[in-house]
């Protein structure tokens, strides 16, 4: 192993500490994480695998600054997700981080171009970074896509312009909630191969959740999940 | 442009459609009336303004906008014509009716040929009127179908025949002669006012208060001041006009509150969306209101219009004159965008303040 992919090893992008959900259903507190904590370095492809219910739609969600933990800190980039405010967090989710969803939930009014720049315009950088966009859709074999809308493209097509989407803008992190969730073999097969790709030529940051073990198997790490506790 | 404004706009034909009705139907409204208005009263104005009489004589409450009597005896006109500084006077009947169509109709009952020579007008066609159920009417009157030769129904189902056309237009559109008014309304030897001209070198303020001095207990007004706008002589037109744009500013604002407001509804999982991508609430309630700004814009033309249009039919069809001023235009597009902004404030709010898990979720 060389020195500099030590280096590059050793920066944690996310840190987690004992970090707690509870939600309160009527009168009835319900614990959804139960002090989970982790570290998911620069360049890492992890995946967070458990059953129904274990808690990795609420890890996910928390770490995407969607929700606030009833205790623990979440770290990212070394900023800490849990002392800031609403306006703080919505901030640091546009500048780190990029979410790909298992219904892909592109805008279905805008074409795939328009989906892309839409992220720009809010990441704050209007016209975009055209070499990087060019590299990203030359790599997910978007070029030719670009102008249509997303009930004119397959489901694997819109995963993929929804990957692209969450990568334009240079996130620190990627998190993905199920993203083959709701493809067949074959889509699901190069989507993850997409997921690959990008972490190997961009070295990015992604944390998958996934029920699949053939999804998960595509990772660099696993992470297991049961009953709100790390396993 | 392929932005969130502009497609939503055009993915949603019905929603957009019916809140540019809205916006449209606001500003036609705000447009059409205070056209009318100003119409009328610029229309009455102009009429009065070739009336080369300076002078009006009449006793009090004799004579306002939408009524008129005979009360004045036809005797002073020999009295006025005795004092210095007046050149002519003519007696004169205003009859005001409620037309046919919309509003009220003036007929004036003269001596034609002293009021003739007196106004300055013309026959442009036929001659004065002379029998009692003889009438002349003016350019404009004639165009609407009334040749001479033609008969008007004047007071119910009575027939005059129009027997000349007359300019400039001057006073009520249609005159008889004073006789046949003073019968029809069972009032002889009686009037609503005496027009009086005075001569040229004379100081017409000096010659009303000369009138005023030998002859008191009467009203003595200059033309220009008696048929004034409209709108300063019907009391609360003016507030009646603030309220009915008020009326059409909350009509376009609840409009489009209701059409964001169902909108932000349907596309709640969008407005998830936009968060996860860290859009911020001002950047929520930016894009509706630019959504908002957008359709009013598009509806503030459309009013503006449906004003002209409707406008032009109106008057094809009534008679009735639209006047449109650059300030009523502002203020009704004023109303049309600000009504439309504040109609989508309360809907964009409530988007920006969405639990983002619960809007993703959201089917």
């Amino acid at each position: 192993m060389s020195a500099a992919v030590a280096v590059t090893k050793q920066v944690a992008i996310l840190k987690a500490e004992k970090l707690e959900k509870t939600y309160r259903i009527g009168k009835v507190d319900v614990p959804a994480l139960r002090g989970v904590s982790f570290e998911v370095e620069a360049g890492e492809f992890v995946a967070i695998m458990g059953p129904s219910g274990c808690g990795k739609s609420t890890m996910l969600h928390l770490l995407g600054g969607l929700l606030t933990p009833t205790n623990g800190r979440i770290i990212i980039d070394g900023e800490d997700l849990t002392a800031a405010s609403d306006a703080k967090r919505t901030d640091i989710r546009r500048r780190k981080i990029g979410f790909v969803f298992q219904r892909f939930n592109l805008f279905p009014t805008l074409t795939a171009d328009g989906n892309l720049r839409l992220a720009e315009r809010i990441h704050g950088n209007g016209s975009g970074d055209a070499e990087r966009r060019r590299e990203i859709l030359s790599m997910l074999r978007l070029e030719d896509k670009m102008h249509h809308k997303p009930l004119e493209l397959s489901g694997g097509e819109q995963q993929r312009v929804a990957l692209a989407r969450a990568v334009v803008t240079q996130p620190a992190l990627v998190l993905a909630d199920e993203p083959t969730g709701n493809l067949d073999t074959e889509n699901s097969g190069v989507v993850l191969n997409m997921f690959q790709e990008l972490n190997r030529r961009f070295n990015q940051t992604i944390i998958m959740i996934t029920h699949n073990p053939e999804a998960a198997a595509a990772c660099k790490r696993i992470i297991q999940m049961r009953d709100g506790h790390i396993v | 442009m392929d932005s969130l404004v502009t497609s939503n706009i055009r993915q949603r034909p019905v929603r957009t459609i019916i809140s540019v009705i809205g916006v449209a139907l606001g500003v036609a409204l705000v447009m059409l009336f205070t056209g009318l208005t100003h119409g009328m009263s610029s229309d009455l104005q102009r009429r009065s303004s070739n009336m080369r009489g300076e002078i009006i004589f009449t006793r009090k409450g004799s004579m306002n906008v939408t009524s008129s009597s005979a009360n004045l005896s036809t005797k002073y006109a020999e009295r006025l014509q005795q004092i210095e500084g007046v050149e002519s006077v003519t007696p004169v009947i205003r009859y005001i009716y409620q037309s046919g169509g919309i509003g009220f109709d003036q007929l004036d009952g003269v001596e034609w040929n002293n009021f003739a020579k007196m106004n300055n007008l013309q026959m442009v066609e036929g001659r004065g009127p002379q029998q009692n159920d003889e009438v002349v009417i003016d350019e404009t009157k004639a165009k609407r179908n009334h040749p001479v030769g033609s008969t008007l129904k004047i007071f119910g189902d009575k027939l005059y025949r129009v027997v000349g056309i007359y300019s400039p237009e001057s006073g009520a559109r249609a005159k008889v002669t004073l006789a046949s008014l003073q019968e029809t309304l069972e009032a002889p030897d009686k009037c609503t006012y005496v027009l009086i001209k005075t001569k040229p070198t004379v100081d017409p303020v000096a010659v009303a208060k000369r009138i005023d001095a030998e002859l008191p207990g009467n009203n003595v007004q200059f033309t220009r001041d008696v048929f004034a706008s409209v709108e300063n002589s019907i009391p609360s037109l003016g507030i009646f006009l603030r309220v009915l744009v008020a009326l059409a500013a909350v009509v376009s604002a609840l409009v489009v509150m209701l059409a964001m407001h169902t909108t932000i509804t349907e596309r709640t999982r969008e407005i998830g969306i936009l968060k996860a991508m860290g859009a911020s609430r001002f950047y929520i309630i930016s894009e509706i209101e630019r959504e908002a700004l957008l359709i009013s814009a598009i509806g503030l033309v459309v009013g503006f219009v449906v004003a002209l249009g409707a406008g032009f039919v109106i008057h094809k069809s009534t008679g009735l004159i639209f006047e449109y001023g650059w300030r009523w235009a502002f203020t009704a597009a004023i109303i049309g965008l600000v009504g439309g902004a504040i109609g989508a404030f309360y809907p964009a709010v409530r988007a920006a303040n969405l639990d983002p898990v619960n809007a993703l979720a959201y089917e």
